[in-house]
């Protein structure tokens, strides 16, 4: 069969985990903010800047991921590393690609490499040109490894956020981890990647811009979530996804689904994702795979954190088909389909 | 299944930002290839060095909307489009040209474009003297071919060259956090190794002599970036190549969009001719190097 299939996955979280209320009790802006209330975020890890930063926790992630795979590193023909930014200590780096680092420091002697960045839909962006290798033959094999370190802009609401209509508000909700996911050639039913696909609706891409800041010495996020978590926008997804099934003569219903994952951006977000995803699909949405409640909002490695946990803990079967929903700045709406076994161990 | 350049386009004022540059490139080479920017399926931005260090959303995705590309997705639509921002250094182009090759033969998209520009985050006004990148940009549409003989081979990027954890990269750039103040939007470090010269010809000899072991012809014409002053003449002469062509970008070096531009630089001499075949070689960062061949289609190469 011409697809390929998710073969392992493997995650890092930074050593340090914090309550979202000692996160906030570093407020030196004088703002003050009920984040727990308004996301249901009550933890989540941070990096400790000055011994772990996207490398350290890729390469940590990676290996993982090889471990549980049963392939050398060696095998490995391409990494592809989906973090929004790259952090080698305090610098933030543009070149050259953490990729290329991360394949030196874990053995990947054969493989290639390069950096995607695609703000929350960095990993599906990886896997989207990935299984399009696999599948063309281009490569026989690789990694998408994401270590999102993010909080560097939380670092800068801290500092300068005021009040609930801030735009920095969203970056108080981020956290830091890494994920690691390989690819190969699917050999049957029980392990396939059935698509992916994505779309960025650039109209809005101005609605979430993470820079340096003018006012501190930190990085900031500026946020229009209520743009961004509209009603249309909030639909995007399940029209996307409704229309790609189509094509592919069938429904949402008919896929049987047995988990769903959506960006974890806070629980009533998810919530509102779901209603619409109900609505559209004119169909009764599988149980949703959720942590935001214990890791906050990961960026680009929110989704296979998520899987990742409920993996650790026996509770995905082998054979789960689950529908992936990510949403990105950009903005980029759009979904995976995978049934998985290897991944289950 | 093969793949053809559609068209090429480069964007060349000095005082552009990286945004502006990757829009008017793109802009140029869709109107010179008659394409709607609506019927682009995905777009990927190289470009590594960018307006104000922005690093979300995607700068494809700020692109894609200066260039007024899918802006919004239509319901019941059978096409969307999508963007991504890739980084390689000057060795992006070619991960992209990889990429977009696989794409077009799983008939997952019809075209991609591909754009590469760089500017000092705070605009010429901020750069310094010594900043060692041209603000340029070039965009490359892609789309399938018609003939199997023509169009490029498969792109060819070896693993970088075995080195030791913390030596030198050749180029290293990026934005210090603890030294930025509240500068950071208009500051970026790019420290270039004493001997990079040496570094990115030897990657770039490495992936030539590994390219060239299955495909011994060298009647080729080269078609390099510019990392350093005399970097595909070295090549020529190391491996025979009849004719070479570096990409000019005065005494800078080009960055992400420097492999479209030594082509379209090629191109605009006239000289190009159906049947030609050319190596595309870029390099640098990494150090890493790689090179894809491409045979010019009937019909001529835009």
């Amino acid at each position: 069969m011409n697809s390929s299939r998710l073969r392992a996955l493997g995650a890092a979280l930074p050593a340090g985990e914090y309550t979202t209320s000692e996160v906030l009790g570093r407020m030196t802006s004088g703002g003050e903010f009920d984040v727990e209330r308004i996301t249901g975020i009550g933890h989540r890890y941070l990096v400790d800047r000055t011994v772990e930063d996207t490398l350290t926790l890729g390469a940590r992630a990676a290996r993982d991921a090889l471990a549980k795979s049963g392939l050398d590193a060696a095998d490995l023909d391409i990494i592809i590393c989906g973090a929004t930014t790259v952090h080698d200590g305090f610098h933030m780096v543009f070149e050259p690609s953490a990729a290329q680092e991360i394949a030196r420091r874990i053995g990947a002697v054969n493989a290639s490499g390069y950096d995607v960045a695609n703000a929350c839909g960095g990993t599906m962006t990886g896997i989207y040109l990935l299984d399009n290798m696999i599948r063309a033959g281009v490569v026989r094999n690789g990694m998408v490894v994401t270590p999102e370190v993010i909080s560097p802009v939380t670092e800068g609401a801290l500092a300068e956020a005021i009040d609930v209509r801030d735009p920095q508000f969203a970056a108080l909700t981020l956290a830091d981890a890494a994920v690691a996911v390989i690819l190969d050639p699917a050999v049957d039913e029980d392990d396939v990647l059935h698509y992916v696909d994505l779309t960025t609706c650039a109209e809005y891409s101005p609605l979430c811009i993470a820079k340096p800041s003018d006012a501190s010495e930190n990085m900031i996020m500026l946020t229009d979530n209520l743009t961004m978590q509209a009603a249309p926008r909030r639909e995007t997804w399940a029209e996307f996804h409704r229309d790609i099934l189509a094509k592919r003569g069938t429904t949402f219903a008919a896929e049987k689904f047995d988990f769903i994952v959506f960006h974890q951006l806070g629980v009533g977000f998810t919530e509102k994702l779901a209603e619409s995803g109900s609505k559209i699909h004119g169909a009764e949405l599988p149980p949703r795979l959720a942590t935001v409640e214990k890791y906050g909002n990961t960026g680009a490695s929110t989704h296979f954190l998520v899987l990742h946990d409920y993996i650790s803990r026996g509770e995905i079967p082998k054979r789960a088909k689950i529908c992936f929903v990510p949403t990105a700045s950009g903005m980029v709406f759009g979904v995976l389909s995978a049934t998985i076994s290897a991944l289950v161990g | 299944m093969t793949f053809i350049i559609q068209r090429s386009a480069v964007s060349a004022d000095p005082t552009l930002g990286s945004i502006d540059h990757a829009v008017r490139a793109a802009g140029e080479c869709l109107s010179g290839a008659g394409v709607d920017p609506n019927d682009v399926d995905v777009l990927i931005n190289v470009g590594v060095y960018c307006d104000s260090n922005i690093v979300e959303p995607s700068n494809a995705a700020l692109i894609q909307k200066e260039l007024g590309m899918h802006l919004d997705y239509q319901a019941g639509s059978s096409r969307a489009g999508f963007s991504l921002d890739l980084r390689n250094g000057a060795c992006g182009v070619l991960n992209a040209l990889q990429a977009a090759g696989a794409l077009l033969q799983n008939g997952t998209v019809e075209r991609v474009l591909i754009v590469g520009s760089d500017a000092h985050p705070g605009g010429a006004e901020n750069a310094p003297s010594d900043f060692r990148y041209a603000a340029v940009g070039a965009a490359l549409l892609v789309t399938k071919g018609i003939d199997a003989d023509t169009g490029f081979d498969r792109v060819h990027i070896p693993a970088p060259l075995p080195r030791v954890v913390g030596t030198h990269p050749g180029v290293a750039g990026y934005l210090d956090l603890k030294a930025m103040g509240n500068d950071g939007q208009r500051s970026i470090t790019v420290d270039v190794a004493d001997d990079y010269a040496e570094l990115v010809a030897g990657a770039a000899c490495a992936a030539v002599r590994s390219y060239l072991a299955d495909r011994p012809e060298t009647r080729r014409v080269l078609v390099t970036n510019n990392p350093v002053p005399g970097f595909a003449a070295g090549l020529a002469g190391e491996f025979g190549f009849a004719r070479a062509h570096q990409a000019a970008t005065g005494d800078l070096d080009a960055g992400s969009s420097g492999l479209i531009i030594g082509y379209h630089q090629l191109l605009e001499t006239g000289e190009l001719r159906p049947g030609d075949e050319l190596l595309l070689v870029a390099a640098g960062s990494g150090p890493i190097a790689g090179c894809v061949g491409y045979t010019v289609p009937g019909g001529g190469a835009g």
